[in-house]
């Protein structure tokens, strides 16, 4: 290791600037090498220190086997989370029977096929329809409408007669798709989503192309009343029977009050013990603005859930999907 | 004109408490200025003679301040309404300010046009405001909902828990049928989950009963189901020996039936097909279709599955 007392500014002769300018220079290079090279055995010394811990915490977890101190876990976000009263339990009755009766009711019980309307605030621009054509193409029963301003109880109105069973209205501002309404219709509850981030197929790396095929839902992490009531929203949109010959896969996954949204194909390798993803479709994350009891009605309508920040917002371990 | 340069010289070089200063400009926050710049012909103080336009509750009035009412602060501004129509207004203040500076004149002029014109905006938007309500953006909720959603999307892992999941409903036998794997991988699962849910089914005798009362067209099935699940854990050990017969007899229907895909079990003991089943074989005297029983039998749980955090810590208080 290059030390900088083997750097000498010759003494003897009398110092000109420029052989001096020049010996700092070097002398500061020459440190600049030995402080990387220092700091890079720190680390070296840290990392080897950390793994030995490691190592003898399992040899004494080896030597006690149950009796050993339980394994430390980190403290996440999940596990900090603030105790929600509406945090469902695994066979709650009461949130099955309201389950049993509510508006997705005849959904579940396979006595309505879902059938999609899929249309955009008026005079959408480019991208909004690029967004449009890829929802249709990701939910098989989607039918997509110019607005042509409509106003939204009038265009609720005319798909009630004509069997729709939701409406997705995709919301633009500033040339991009920015927010989404869903409507389940026979009544159904509405929820405004905002759309945080949005990546369209032709972005993403190594995209697949999609087929027909009934895709399979996955819902994770809906775990309060609010979430369930969202879970389903977001499941009634899909035919109930998926055809799992395509292997198509929709995800909504919950992670602190975002939705992520993410459409695969998957294949099970090696016997079915690891299962390889290939991405296709859009990949858009969501955030719920507010719910609403009834069919879009923004004045007079009774509200489930609004999204207030101020109020809201204030914790960092309150999460309420 | 009474000490109009020193006053503009002083408030320039000196701090003057109306001004603002932005990157590339100065401006002026008296409400009495024109064009709200920061310059030696629209500073009000360094002017004596003045003019403005301000609009108060939709109507424009012309403000003007002379040399001679200097002395008299109360009476500085003289105020004049403007009429609403606008062609008509820009007459009033071409007559009343007949003979004074162009700059004055012309910035007036104008300034009264972007007032009538920001009036017609909002009269526009009060009407529409059925439609579209505009709201502002925060740029400090929308950075810190940026950062959360990144570090939301880090913590989520998405791609173990899709996989996770679908590896589970393959375990479960959601896609009973679809795929032929290695019958000793899929085994040793059922092993442990024979296990598992023996263990259970010692503490509650009675589950497996409940389970099926919706299913009215296929009550057949329905029976077999529970018989199966009845029948594995009361004689585990004569299901182990059939099974391994079972096996052999999967393999060599196997090459044969590739085609179908289905994994056929039972089809040389039909008699007894009732009792010897193997967990994710179908009985051939089925006659509906395999996907629509697999649908159906599993229907409360094939769209949805709501993963289950562990009851999350509640704080302790003291």
């Amino acid at each position: 290791m290059p030390n900088s007392s083997d750097i000498e500014i010759d003494e003897d002769q009398p110092p000109s600037s420029s052989t001096q300018k020049m010996a700092q220079k070097l002398k500061r290079k020459v440190d600049k090498i030995a402080q990387v090279s220092r700091a890079k055995a720190i680390k070296l010394e840290k990392s080897s220190a950390k793994r030995a811990r490691r190592e003898a915490r399992e040899k004494i977890r080896e030597k006690l086997g149950d009796n050993a101190p339980p394994k430390q876990e980190p403290r996440t976000i999940e596990n900090t989370r603030e105790p929600d009263d509406t945090m469902v339990q695994f066979d709650d009755e009461e949130v099955m029977h309201d389950e049993a009766y509510d508006e997705f009711a005849s959904y579940f019980n396979r006595e309505v096929q879902p059938k999609v309307l899929l249309t955009t605030s008026p005079k959408a621009k480019v991208n909004t329809w690029k967004f449009c054509f890829e929802l249709k193409k990701c939910i098989p029963t989607a039918e997509l409408f110019s607005r042509k301003d409509v106003p939204i109880k009038k265009i609720i109105k005319q798909a009630k007669e004509k069997g729709f069973t939701d409406i997705v209205i995709v919301h633009e501002d500033r040339k991009k798709p920015n927010g989404i309404v869903i409507s389940h219709l026979p009544e159904g509850p509405t929820a405004y989503f905002k759309i945080n981030s949005l990546k369209y197929s032709k972005e993403i790396k190594g995209v697949g192309e999609s087929t027909s095929h009934n895709p399979e839902v996955i819902l994770n992490n809906f775990n309060t009343r609010l979430g369930h009531t969202i879970a389903r929203m977001l499941v009634s949109l899909f035919p109930q029977n998926p055809e799992f010959r395509g292997r198509r896969a929709v995800t909504f996954h919950n992670q602190r009050d975002y939705i992520f949204f993410r459409h695969h194909r998957y294949e099970f390798k090696r016997e079915g013990e690891k299962a390889a993803l290939h991405e296709l479709g859009p990949r858009f994350t969501l955030r719920l603005k507010w719910l609403q009891k009834g069919t879009f009605n923004t004045r007079e309508g009774e509200y489930e859930w609004v999204l207030k920040r101020h109020e809201m917002e204030t914790s960092r371990r309150r999460f309420f999907l | 004109m009474q000490s109009d340069d020193l006053t503009w010289n002083i408030l320039l070089k000196g701090n003057c408490s109306y001004r603002a200063v932005a990157k590339a400009q100065k401006f002026c926050r008296n409400e009495y200025n024109l064009t709200g710049l920061c310059n030696r012909a629209s500073c009000p103080l360094s002017n004596s003679q003045y003019a403005t336009i301000r609009e108060e509750n939709g109507i424009c009035y012309l403000y003007m301040k002379v040399v001679e009412r200097s002395h008299y602060p109360n009476r500085l501004w003289e105020k004049v309404k403007l009429s609403r129509n606008m062609t008509q207004a820009v007459q009033q203040i071409h007559e009343n300010l007949l003979h004074w500076s162009e700059y004055v004149r012309q910035k007036c002029k104008a300034r009264l046009i972007r007032i009538h014109q920001y009036l017609i905006r909002m009269r526009k938007m009060k009407l529409q405001a059925r439609q579209q309500k505009i709201i502002p953006i925060q740029r400090k909720i929308e950075r810190r909902e940026v950062r959360r959603e990144e570090k939301a999307l880090i913590a989520a892992k998405l791609d173990t828990a899709i996989e996770k999941e679908l590896l589970d409903r393959l375990k479960e036998g959601t896609y009973e049928g679809i795929y032929n794997f290695n019958q000793k991988a899929f085994e040793h699962v059922l092993d442990n989950q024979e296990l598992e849910i023996e263990h259970e089914i010692e503490q509650e005798g009675d589950e497996p009963e409940r389970q099926f009362i919706e299913d009215f067209d296929e009550s057949d099935e329905d029976e077999d189901i529970e018989d199966e699940t009845g029948f594995v854990y009361r004689s585990s050990d004569d299901e182990s020996s059939e099974n391994e017969i079972e096996e052999q007899q999967i393999d060599e229907d196997e090459s044969g039936d590739d085609s179908e895909g289905d994994q056929v079990v039972d089809e040389e003991k039909p008699g007894s097909s009732k009792q010897r089943k193997v967990r994710f074989g179908k009985l051939p005297k089925k006659t509906k279709p395999a996907s629509k029983s697999s649908r159906k039998r599993i229907r409360p749980r094939v769209e949805i599955e709501y993963e289950m955090e562990p009851q999350p810590r509640k704080r302790l208080t003291h």
